[in-house]
């Protein structure tokens, strides 16, 4: 398990902080995934559990023992940290095998032969590289590479395992499949992973929670679930999935008057800023509602694009917006047309902009 | 008064003692039970080989070490810095005027009975130092570019135009700065412009120079006898003789103070002084002693005028010869 | 946050990367503090008494010394650039392009370095000489010119023969960065639309900049410092450069011993512009990451198809090789033949002798200064190269010493190439004459201390640039497999720095081999090199051993230079598969 407390990281010569004050707790055999914009802290955060970068304040604990805790003057060098990592550029060392590649953690550690062997072809198995064992690492497509990289990481069994946007130098539908075969992989081991992506379908299907990041800090932690169900801020609402949101004017109980005009919500609190909807979630008629009740607004059809799955379309409000809605690839329709939207009570998400106190 | 008498009539009674009592075999024993004689001099150790070789046929027992720096300037800077750190250099020094004297002045070299020894006044102008050999300048010449008859026999025959771009020179003026002893540096220089005047070839040294006229990169030159030999020894088509003046470089040699083998460093010297040495040395690095007759250096200088500033005058000496050097210098570009 | 604990910490850790500047300190600061005490001695002995600049006055209020710089500037600019230029395209051809014969072009164009430079330049004042040069006299007669055509006594010959002696050095470094070339940053280019002036300008010129700056502060301090073509081509007729004047202070000035104030006083200006150069190299390549191109991900480089230009390209090297090795190699061969310095001509050929061979052979000091140049070579490459890794690591992927120890370190190994041999020289007998409870004054293993000194800037230079090439991820990634620092460099970095830094080995083991000038100064009872005795044989009247002597010293490179090919190809093999 890992814990990071109140984390704070400024690189030298830097204006800015790139951490700010970031605490979390993974448990054993939780996957944690960091997700943000590029430049948001989460690889950095990363790379200091990893021991690869000196933390300016705070404390983090791998296990039961500290890491690094800057109070205690404690800064346990990386190679005695019980980690593995995988990195984004995958680093197998084109100088040695396959085999010597995932074998080298065992061998630092002065494991006996036998036991490297093993081991090392069980992993090997388990990611689907038996029979390449004896290839030079250069010899290998990217996917390839990356499994060796994951079985170098595997074979080590440590507590944890640090995962840098493994799969963001893969093709989509190499990517599509290692995701599956990854989060597998580790269930099955039972490994605990902290996980960094800017990816957030990636997030969505990987993770048992996801600490959503932006410039330095924690925004929200929660599951997959819960953060795109549930959003609690704006942030968390636009940045995982899409959502259409209206600035809120004034609040009355469950009531509330948004620019887009009045609607109701399921609780009632007094500090949103804005209330928001996913896209899948509005519902669409293609006729006009003589009697329009809570949530529903007119609108007319702007465009209707097919993609497969579902149809995009863009509602021109009456009320002055145009809003994306997603939805089922059965119905036509045509541009023009009067549409009634509806924003169903339940998946209305009440969103403040400040990061939510976690 | 009558106490310095007294102290003057001991040392010079013990000086007595020591040239009655010390004879050069008693020397030679006390020397074999010493570290070997450590010489510092610039000829290769091949031809020292042969040098000490030859000394040892006569005193088998006195160990010679010899120690190549490749030249004047360095011998004296290694001789002071391992004075000031250790407080002992090499036994022998044997280097140009300009450098033992300067040793000298520091207060590094031993003041020795020379005449004790054996050794001819001639070669000691001071209790410090002794004459060993000579670099003595000579002309030298191509013979199939320059004819024995018209080659130059006096300087003013050097200096005549008819060699322009034809000449080649050590890059120092030193022979110039030699002639300033007798002809005045007036003189001395005047001659100097002129022979500037015919764009000499400039040379590191005076070997390269000779294997220059030996190859017909150049007609002719102002070289040293020692180093002229080499090329003309093997075959190349080269003469050479000494002019009506004749400049030259006398090398001496030094014992240091608190030498390890003193006694060994005397009789070494001693021996050089005597005509065997003097042509053993002569016949292993080409330099001969111009003051000992037989010597073939001595011989080929016969009844010509020499011309040479006496140790003392180093300093005078080592101002000219650098202002000299800028002449060349600056004269020779083209 | 408690900062003293923090420090505590890391002071734990810190006993190598501290032992590596104490040793840096060592061998580098003290003669650095003794040129510059040297500098304010009027005698220019550390040891002797007072203090003045009057060593500046003299050196600096002299006109003539300007002309000099403006010579010097013009040569060492020249020699630069051109270096830059023929060893860049050779570097290019073998290893980006399908040139053919590439094992046999790698060991053509590494060959020169082993030529003492000397023995080149009068290669080529045999060959191209106005008066006796052969090639001259073949051209005059065949086409009945009244003038020769060639003259090497000018300030171009002296470049161009400098050139030819400095190509190896520039080959060196710039192989490896074009082997690490990442061919998908070439291509992105490329796609791009951009053609070959644009991708040539923006795209190789900006990623070999650490390379290419290395090699031009390499060159163009060289240029500055290099006596023996300087002195051989340009003495003769008056074009002096700071070198010659340098030489000159040491062993022709007057007054009974070598004015290494003056020395001093003017090594002190190359300190300088060394720093200066130190420094813009040091911002160029701060952002190291940019240059990143060596990553896990395995390829090989781009190879560019010559097609109908393959002729020409293999002309090209034929031609260097012909100039650099062949013709001053063969006239060498021709002196060791000939009784007497003499051209090439038929009558000459009559006369040819391998009498100085069997002298040579049958000299036993000879043999010795053999071996002692051998084992010297090897142990001090060896040593050298060690140093550089260690040093060039420890700047670059640790945070040991704080930003300015590293920075400190850096520069300490940058210095030396401003500080003339024959300073060092002066500075380890010093020292070693002090220390004499470390009996290694007049020994060969002075000899060592002086050249681990002399050429820990070229080594750590290329140690850094093929260091900044390799991804940092790769030994990151060793860390977080559990190996310490020290394995991570002995198991991943050393292995693929192995390349570069065997290129650096040989090139160590070369220049010490036919290195001259801190050999002569430091000339004790028994620490005779082979370069010694060669220059032994041609100061003293005997060209035609030396030529000799450097006949064999140029076989015994080839053999150690073609054993070295072998084994750097066997690790190509293991990259590109």
């Amino acid at each position: 398990m890992v814990e990071l407390r109140d984390l704070w990281l400024t690189y030298p010569g830097a204006a800015q902080p790139s951490v700010r004050g970031v605490s979390l707790r993974v448990e054993p055999g939780e996957f944690v995934t960091l997700l943000g914009p590029s430049g948001c802290g989460k690889t950095s955060t990363l790379r200091s559990i990893a021991g690869l970068e000196t933390p300016s304040a705070g404390a983090i604990s791998i296990g039961s023992a500290d890491a690094f805790n800057a109070t205690r003057g404690v800064d346990v060098p990386t190679h005695q940290r019980d980690i593995s990592m995988v990195f984004q550029s995958y680093a197998v060392w084109p100088h040695m095998t396959v085999a010597k590649n995932v074998a080298f953690p065992l061998e630092v550690a002065k494991r006996p032969m036998d036991e490297v062997r093993t081991r090392v072809a069980e992993v090997l198995q388990m990611v689907g590289l038996t029979g390449l064992a004896d290839r030079s690492a250069t010899q290998l497509s990217g996917g390839q590479q990356q499994r060796v990289a994951i079985a170098r990481a595997l074979v080590r069994r440590s507590a944890v395992m640090l995962l840098d946007e493994p799969l963001s130098n893969l093709d989509a539908k190499l990517r599509e499949q290692m995701r599956l075969e990854l989060r597998q992989l580790l269930k099955t081991v039972g490994l605990t992973a902290v996980y960094v992506t800017h990816d957030q379908e990636e997030a969505l299907m990987l993770s048992d929670r996801i600490a959503l990041m932006s410039a330095g800090k924690f925004v929200e932690v929660g599951t997959p679930l819960d953060l795109y169900l549930k959003p609690r801020t704006l942030f968390g609402a636009t940045f995982l999935g899409a959502a259409e949101v209206f600035e809120v004017v004034r609040t009355q109980g469950t009531s509330i008057e948004t620019k887009i005009g009045h609607l109701h919500v399921e609780t009632a609190t007094t500090n949103f800023s804005h209330v928001g909807i996913r896209p899948e979630a509005i519902r669409v008629r293609q006729q006009k509602s003589p009697h329009p009740s809570a949530n529903q607004l007119q609108g007319t059809l702007v465009s209707a694009v097919f993609s497969g799955r579902q149809q995009q379309l863009i509602v021109q409000l009456d009320a002055g917006r145009q809003i994306h809605v997603l939805a089922e690839a059965t119905t036509i329709f045509r541009a023009g047309e009067s549409i009634t939207v509806e924003f169903p009570v339940e998946r209305l998400m009440g969103l403040t902009e400040e990061a939510s106190p976690d | 008064m009558i106490k310095k008498l007294l102290a003057a009539a001991f040392a010079f009674g013990a000086a007595l003692g020591q040239a009655s009592a010390q004879s050069l075999t008693e020397l030679a024993k006390a020397a074999e039970s010493k570290p070997p004689v450590t010489w510092y001099e610039s000829s290769p150790s091949e031809q020292t080989d042969k040098v000490i070789n030859a000394f040892n046929r006569k005193y088998p027992g006195v160990k010679v070490r010899h120690t190549r720096l490749i030249g004047g300037n360095e011998l004296a800077v290694r001789a002071v810095q391992e004075m000031q750190a250790r407080g002992y250099t090499g036994d022998v020094l044997t280097g140009g005027a300009d450098h033992t004297w300067q040793l000298k002045e520091r207060g590094y070299l031993e003041s020795v009975n020379w005449a004790s020894l054996g050794v001819p006044k001639t070669l000691t102008p001071s209790p410090y130092i002794m004459a060993t050999a000579a670099s003595v300048y000579v002309v030298l010449w191509n013979t199939n570019k320059v004819k024995d008859a018209e080659a130059p026999t006096t300087w003013e025959e050097v200096l005549s135009p008819k060699w322009t771009n034809r000449m080649g020179s050590w890059v120092r003026a030193a022979a110039f700065s030699q002639l300033a002893a007798t002809q005045g540096p007036d003189t001395a220089l005047k001659q100097l412009n002129r022979y500037v005047a015919l764009k000499p070839m400039l040379f590191k040294s005076t070997f390269p120079l000779a294997q220059a006229v030996g190859s017909g990169e150049v007609d002719l030159g102002i070289g040293f006898y020692h180093s002229t030999l080499p090329p003309m020894n093997a075959g190349a088509p080269i003469k050479m003789r000494a002019l009506d003046i004749v400049p030259m470089h006398i090398i001496y040699s030094a014992i240091s103070k608190n030498a390890r083998n003193a006694q060994g460093a005397r009789v070494f010297l001693a021996w050089l002084a005597t005509e065997e040495g003097a042509l053993a040395y002569e016949d292993a690095t080409g330099r001969g002693n111009p003051l000992l007759e037989k010597t073939k250096t001595a011989q080929f200088i016969k009844g010509k005028k020499l011309s040479e500033w006496a140790p003392e005058k180093s300093d005078e000496l080592g101002a000219l010869s650098e202002h000299y050097n800028k002449v060349l210098e600056a004269g020779a570009g083209r | 946050m408690s900062p003293r604990s923090l420090r505590s910490v890391f002071l734990q850790r810190a006993w190598l990367p501290l032992g590596l500047l104490a040793l840096l300190l060592y061998l580098v600061a003290v003669p650095l503090a003794l040129l510059l005490v040297s500098s304010f001695k009027p005698t220019g002995l550390p040891f002797d008494e007072g203090f003045s600049l009057q060593n500046f006055a003299i050196v600096y209020g002299d006109a003539g010394f300007y002309a000099l710089l403006r010579n010097t500037l013009t040569f060492a600019l020249g020699c630069t650039v051109c270096a830059l230029v023929v060893g860049g395209v050779l570097a290019w051809l073998v290893e980006r392009t399908d040139l053919p014969f590439r094992a046999t072009a790698r060991v053509m164009i590494a060959l020169p370095m082993v030529l003492p430079p000397f023995l080149l330049a009068m290669g080529w004042v045999l060959l191209a000489s106005p008066r006796t040069g052969w090639f001259n006299q073949l051209a005059q007669d065949a086409f009945g010119l009244a003038q020769a055509p060639l003259n090497i006594y000018t300030m171009g010959g002296m470049i161009f023969v400098e050139t030819l002696a400095l190509v190896p050095s520039v080959y060196l470094i710039l192989s490896n960065a074009f082997r690490n070339m990442d061919p998908a940053l070439e291509e992105a280019g490329m796609t791009c639309g951009a053609r070959w002036p644009a991708m040539v300008r923006r795209i190789f010129i900006p990623l070999l900049s650490p390379a290419l700056l290395a090699a031009a502060a390499y060159l163009l301090i060289v240029g500055f410092l290099v006596f023996d073509v300087p002195g051989t081509l340009g003495m003769p007729v008056g074009l002096f450069v700071v070198s010659s004047r340098i030489v000159y202070l040491a062993t022709d000035q007057s007054g009974g011993t070598s004015a290494y104030g003056l020395i001093a006083a003017i090594a002190v200006t190359f300190l300088v512009l060394l720093l200066a150069l130190a420094w813009s190299y040091r911002r160029l390549t701060r952002q190291a990451n940019r240059f990143v191109t060596v990553t896990g991900k395995g390829f090989r480089p781009r190879q560019l198809r010559l097609g109908a230009m393959k002729p020409v390209a293999v002309a090209l090297v034929l031609l260097y090789f012909v100039l650099a090795v062949l013709a001053p190699l063969g006239l060498l061969i021709w002196t060791s033949l000939t009784p007497y310095l003499a051209s090439i001509s038929w009558d000459m050929a009559g006369k040819l002798t391998l009498a100085q061979h069997a002298a040579v052979f049958s000299n036993p000091r000879v043999g010795a200064a053999a071996w002692t140049s051998m084992w010297v070579s090897m142990l001090s490459a060896t040593l050298v190269t060690l140093l550089a890794l260690l040093v060039a690591w420890t700047v670059l992927r640790t945070r040991a010493l704080g930003q300015s120890g590293r920075n400190l370190l850096d520069v300490l190994s940058f210095m030396p190439l401003a500080i003339p041999g024959t300073m060092i020289g002066m500075a380890l007998i010093y020292m070693y004459l002090t220390l004499s409870f470390v009996p290694i004054y007049g020994t060969a293993w002075i000899l060592v201390i002086a050249y681990v000194t002399v050429y820990l800037s070229f080594s750590t230079r290329t140690a850094s640039a093929s260091l900044i090439q390799l991804h940092p991820e790769l030994d990151e990634a060793a860390r977080t497999c559990g190996a310490t620092p020290a394995m991570t460099v002995r198991r991943i970095v050393l292995p693929l720095l192995m390349p570069a830094l065997a290129g650096a080995w040989i090139w160590v083991v070369a220049h010490v081999m036919r290195e001259l000038s801190t050999a002569l100064l430091l000339q004790g009872d028994d620490n005779v090199t082979l370069a010694v005795q060669l220059w032994s044989y041609w100061a003293g009247g005997e060209p035609s051993k030396a030529a000799a002597v450097g006949v064999w010293l140029v076989v015994v490179m080839t053999v150690i230079t073609i054993i070295w090919q072998r084994l750097s190809a066997r690790r190509d093999v293991v990259f590109s598969g």
